[in-house]
């Protein structure tokens, strides 16, 4: 239930698994709905919605379809940082996703909003909609985003929502309350929108998008929209000014919201707090389509009131007669302890209960739709649940983070979560997950018979870069400076060296003129990371021995003394499915984790 | 976790054999860089364990389990040494320098556990565990020196997640105008700071050993040199035979006296020289070098009045030994030294001493697992610049390497400390 795109991912992958999937959502027409600035990847969302692609997902295919400004963030930096970002055109997006859903075999749509869940035997078999109309089902997935108790702040305004226009869930709030599940409050903002013809884009400085832009999907060949620029600005003294003036009327400084904010996505107030000392903001204006009329002002969320907005925007260069088409808002909202959740984000305390989105306390479209996806495929597997470890993905990095450390403020995937970021890159996301989602009957003919085409001339390319090799005395005619000691050096070799860039080789090897953007990218990172690929592959080894080590759900900790009270507690709170996940959670001691080790050897004994 | 680790698996103290343990991946390769080869799997073998400069630091013997059939389940090299305190040292030194870590508390007996191989029955699994819990506790309870230690092991991992976190900033935001491009500049200083801090913590970490250890003092020279009369003095006794026959000293002859409130280990050698006379002659220069290389402070005698100090001599010298021109009643030079002159060998013992309250002194003791770690998160941060030559990434993975061995250090297992300090150091959010 919910058509956002935790809910569309979850309902794609069901229906794909075999399932008979029904999406149940309040409007057809918000299916696909970017609530906020419409823009998909960046540096480790990038990764998952990659990721979401090797898994067969719709998130890839739509950006592709509807991308008006492809970039490749980190371009100049090396591939396991490289995050792909494209803007979206709105509507093409939505209408994007809207066609895959309709294309995809065993899905049906519902139009309805969900009051209530039915529970037989301890287990959620269905939902009942606001019509009083039942439906059965072996699993039910909410994806409700912030439709828990949403409350919009504006100023003094209060208006209890989900996003602008649209109603919020209040009676499936007070039900999952009253299931007793532990509930926390978070906040989140967005900015005015802006009209395009009011704004003097002559006076900007513009960012284009990348020449060759780089698709999102392993399946896409060329990126077929028109590309377009952004306009970039700044605050200055005058808007610093306006805002300091005004700053007890804004919701969050006068103390009226309790939700906590993410640090990395502030208001223009915090900024202008916390940061007193920079004299201003950078400013991105970004078109939200080719044929739409919407600017989106990335940087400058308020919850001021509309006037005080009005007259901060227009001291900034370019916006000196802005029109404001609908004012910021801060909105609070409800959300679920993850670490209530199991790996594949079923609900502990009801079994046929998955939650996925932004209802467990993340933000962003590329977080929910990734589990969405695992929601959607393990709620409709005969064989067990979908499960991607941290060793193997950004989707396995998030999911564990999330039911083993839970939130303190919205959830965000950066690439520095990623403990084996080296080996975790967009390039190679295929290789990691396709095998395991074809495996897990998750992913399509189509796909599975491109995926092995390419990682078969993948491979030949790996060896052919390995067993190509050249004399010191050949490499310096080349103009290589290397060492006369007589090694042959491979072309993987020359690649390494910091002087040596693909276009040198190319020259010698043309075939290395015509890789693709994947194929050119895991060359580099195989060069580049070696030795630390080696050591990263030997970490990889030892931590899935611990993810090996299953800890029975059922395990009595109050049998192990031993155990401080305050340990006990946090693993009674999670309850941790392995000895390796148990390691991750705050607060744990290498002496804690070595008596559980001994112990659940000593049980596994008895049994 | 399947780093290769390894620790002294016999008891602690001055046990006459001290048995090592290796285990891991890096098992094999580091038994052959060590001892020349693997050896047969599971039989003992002498050798002469060297280190990679081909130095000798001891002999014994060596064993070879290639996993699973060992203790852990992985390779697993074992090492039988002298149980001294010089030989745990240098193999610790040699072994940190081959990127081998020291096993944290139940290390073994984890990964024993990890691969199915441990047998609760057996004492020997659970020994090191058992050790950990108690050693971990006692760790608590003594706040004093090991908490001092914690609490900078604390703050270096602090400098170290500042560093990565403009490191990472700079991968994770970067179309914010308020994360600078050049980040790693602002990273090197505090890299810097660390290794600084962690080479001082190092010298202090061996003055404090020998603080309670005691400071070894050899004396070396060629034969007839006086060094065993000169000896004989400085430890005020009879002990070494003075013979004007050439070779008497054949072993390395040690004695422990208090020298001005430090507690010394005079050894007297055999005298040396280019070309010896004998097999019996040529093993006693071999441990005279020896003893010589591994002691703290040389005193390198050479009669006076006898020309320049020859080359091989001058070879053995490092900084701050000293030079002992002897019998000089004989030469009549005056800054000479003579065991017959109590006045120089008075003059001799206070050089000694200036030099001694250099190298002991009281500081945060640190045990041999210690000062391993402290170590091993040095030689990851001297590879920072080259890593991140190569790729800025990379930078951050030597730095977080360095970190991990400071948290084991403190027995901490922390969760991402790094967004923490990204988001109070930068303006960030679009
Ligand atoms: C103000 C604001 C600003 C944001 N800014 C950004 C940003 O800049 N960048 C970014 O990446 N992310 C941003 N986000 C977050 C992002 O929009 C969400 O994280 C993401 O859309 C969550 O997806 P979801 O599928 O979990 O929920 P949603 O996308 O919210 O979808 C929920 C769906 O459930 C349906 N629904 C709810 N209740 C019921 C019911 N009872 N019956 C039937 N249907 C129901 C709704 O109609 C809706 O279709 C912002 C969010 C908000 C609210
Ligand atoms: N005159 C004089 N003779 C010395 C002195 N030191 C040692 N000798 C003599 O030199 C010879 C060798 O001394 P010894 O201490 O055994 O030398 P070693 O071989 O270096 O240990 C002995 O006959 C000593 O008596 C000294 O300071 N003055
Ligand atoms: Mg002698």
């Amino acid at each position: 239930m919910g058509g956002g795109h935790a809910g569309c991912e979850a309902a794609a992958a069901a229906a794909r698994m075999g399932a008979e999937a029904i999406l149940v959502t309040h409007k057809r027409s918000t299916i696909g709905e970017m609530s906020c600035n419409p823009a998909i990847g960046g540096v480790g969302k990038g990764h998952l919605v990659r990721e979401i692609d090797a898994l067969d997902g719709i998130m890839a295919k739509a950006i592709d379809r509807s991308g008006i400004q492809f970039r490749m963030l980190n371009a100049s930096r090396g591939p396991a940082v490289r995050g792909p970002r494209a803007q979206a055109d709105r509507k093409l997006y939505k209408a994007a996703v809207q066609s895959l859903l309709a294309e995809q075999e065993n899905l049906e749509i519902v139009e309805a909003a969900v009051e209530d869940l039915i529970v037989k035997d301890d287990r959620c078999c269905g939902v009942i909609l606001s019509s009083g109309e039942k439906l059965e089902a072996d699993a039910v997935v909410l994806t409700t985003g912030t439709f828990l108790r949403g409350l919009i702040h504006r100023g003094q305004e209060r208006i209890p929502a989900g996003r602008v226009g649209e109603a919020p869930a209040t009676t499936l709030g007070e039900r999952l309350e009253a299931m007793q599940l532990p509930l926390g409050r978070l906040k989140t903002g967005t900015p005015a929108r802006l009209a395009f013809a009011s704004i003097a884009w002559d006076a900007l400085e513009m960012q284009p998008a990348d020449v060759r832009p780089v698709p999102f999907s392993f399946l896409t060949d060329r990126i077929e929209v028109q590309q377009i620029s952004c306009g970039i600005t700044e605050t200055n003294h005058a808007t610093h000014r306006v805002i300091a003036e005004n700053i007890e009327k804004s919701a969050v400084y006068s103390g009226a919201i309790a939700g906590k904010g993410p640090r990395y996505c502030p208001s223009i107030e915090d900024k202008i707090v916390r940061f007193a000392e920079k004299a201003s903001h950078q400013i991105f204006l970004e078109p939200e389509g080719l044929s739409d009329d919407t600017v989106y002002p990335n940087g400058i969320s308020s919850s001021l009131p509309a006037d005080v907005q009005d007259a901060f925007l227009r001291t900034i260069k370019g916006l000196d007669d802005v029109e404001v088409k609908e004012y910021g808002y801060a909105i609070e909202y409800d959300f679920v302890d993850p670490r209530s959740l199991t790996k594949s984000l079923e609900l502990r305390a009801l079994s046929g209960l998955y939650l996925a989105g932004q209802i467990n306390g993340t933000t962003g479209y590329e977080e929910a739709g990734a589990q969405g996806l695992v929601a959607g495929a393990s709620a409709a597997s005969s064989s067990g649940p979908l499960e991607i470890s941290r060793s193997q993905g950004y989707i396995g990095v998030l999911v564990d983070d999330l039911v083993s450390r839970g939130v303190s403020e919205p959830y965000r995937m950066f690439t520095s979560r990623a403990e084996y970021r080296l080996s975790l890159r967009a390039d190679n996301a295929d290789d990691r997950l396709t095998p395991l989602g074809t495996a897990f009957g998750l992913v399509g003919e189509q796909r599975a018979e491109a995926f092995h085409v390419k990682h078969s001339s993948w491979k030949a390319l790996r060896s052919w870069a390995e067993e190509t090799k050249m004399t010191p005395n050949e490499a310096a005619a080349h103009g290589f400076s290397v060492k006369q000691d007589g090694r042959r050096r491979s072309v993987l070799d020359l690649l390494s060296l910091p002087a040596v860039s693909m276009t040198d080789l190319a020259k010698i090897h043309p075939r290395l003129a015509d890789l693709s953007p994947d194929e050119a990218a895991k060359l580099e990172a195989d060069a580049t990371y070696s030795g630390f690929l080696d050591r990263q592959a030997e970490d990889i080894a030892g931590f899935q021995k611990y993810e090996a080590l299953q800890i029975p759900t059922d395990f009595d900790y109050s049998g192990l003394p031993s155990l401080s009270a305050e340990v006990r507690q946090r693993l009674d709170t999670t309850r941790p499915a392995t000895l390796g996940q148990a390691s991750r959670i705050e607060g744990m001691t290498p002496a804690a984790l070595a008596l559980l080790s001994v112990a659940l050897r000593k049980s596994s004994r008895a049994a | 976790m399947s780093a290769t680790i390894f620790a002294k698996a016999s008891g602690s103290g001055r046990s006459g054999v001290a048995v090592y343990r290796i285990s891991g991946p890096e098992a094999g390769r580091v038994l052959s860089t060590l001892t020349g080869s693997t050896g047969k799997p599971r039989a003992a073998r002498r050798v002469t364990v060297r280190d990679g400069d081909g130095a000798q630091v001891d002999d014994g013997l060596a064993l070879w389990f290639p996993g699973p059939a060992s203790f852990t389940g992985e390779d697993v090299a074992e090492l039988q040494l002298h149980g001294s305190i010089a030989v745990e040292r240098r193999l610790t030194e040699v072994l940190t320098g081959l990127g081998i870590e020291p096993a944290g508390p139940g290390a073994f007996s984890m990964r024993a556990f990890a691969n199915g191989k441990m047998d609760l029955t057996q004492a020997e699994g659970l020994s090191d565990l058992l050790e950990a819990e108690t050693e971990l506790q006692l760790k608590q309870a003594l706040a004093g020196h090991s908490g001092q230690l914690r609490a900078l092991a604390d703050e270096w991992r602090g400098l170290l997640i500042s560093a990565l976190a403009q490191l990472e900033a700079a991968v994770d935001f970067p179309d914010e105008e308020d994360v600078p491009a050049q980040i790693a500049e602002r990273a090197l200083p505090l890299v810097r700071d660390v290794r600084t801090a962690l080479s001082d913590q190092l010298a202090t970490a061996a003055r404090a050993r020998r603080v309670a250890e005691g400071v070894t003092i050899a004396i070396l020279g060629p034969p007839n040199a006086g060094k065993s009369s000169l000896f004989n003095r400085l430890v005020a006794d009879e002990r070494a035979i003075v013979s004007p026959e050439e070779g008497t000293t054949r072993d390395v002859v040690s004695e422990r006296v208090e020298l001005h409130g430090h507690l010394v280990s005079f050894l007297d050698t055999a005298g040396v020289r280019e070309d010896p006379s004998s097999s019996v002659e040529a093993t006693g220069i071999g441990l005279a070098v020896r003893a010589a290389e591994q002691a703290d402070l040389r005193l390198l005698c050479y009669p006076s009045g006898a020309g320049d100090l020859p080359g091989w001599l001058q070879s053995y010298r490092r900084d701050g030994d000293i030079i002992v021109r002897t019998k000089s009643d004989l030469s009549g030079e005056l800054d000479g030294y003579s065991s017959l002159d109590d006045q120089s060998v008075e003059r001799l013992s206070l050089q000694i001493r200036a030099r001694l309250d250099d190298l002991a002194a009281p500081g945060l003791a640190a045990s041999e697992r210690q000062a391993g770690l402290i170590r091993a998160a040095l030689v990851s941060l001297d590879g920072f610049e080259a890593s991140i030559e190569a790729a800025p990434e990379l930078g951050s993975e030597t730095i977080r390497h360095a970190a991990t061995r400071l948290e084991e250090l403190t027995g901490r297992i922390a969760p991402d400390d790094v967004l923490g300090d990204i988001f109070s150091s930068f303006c960030i959010g679009k």
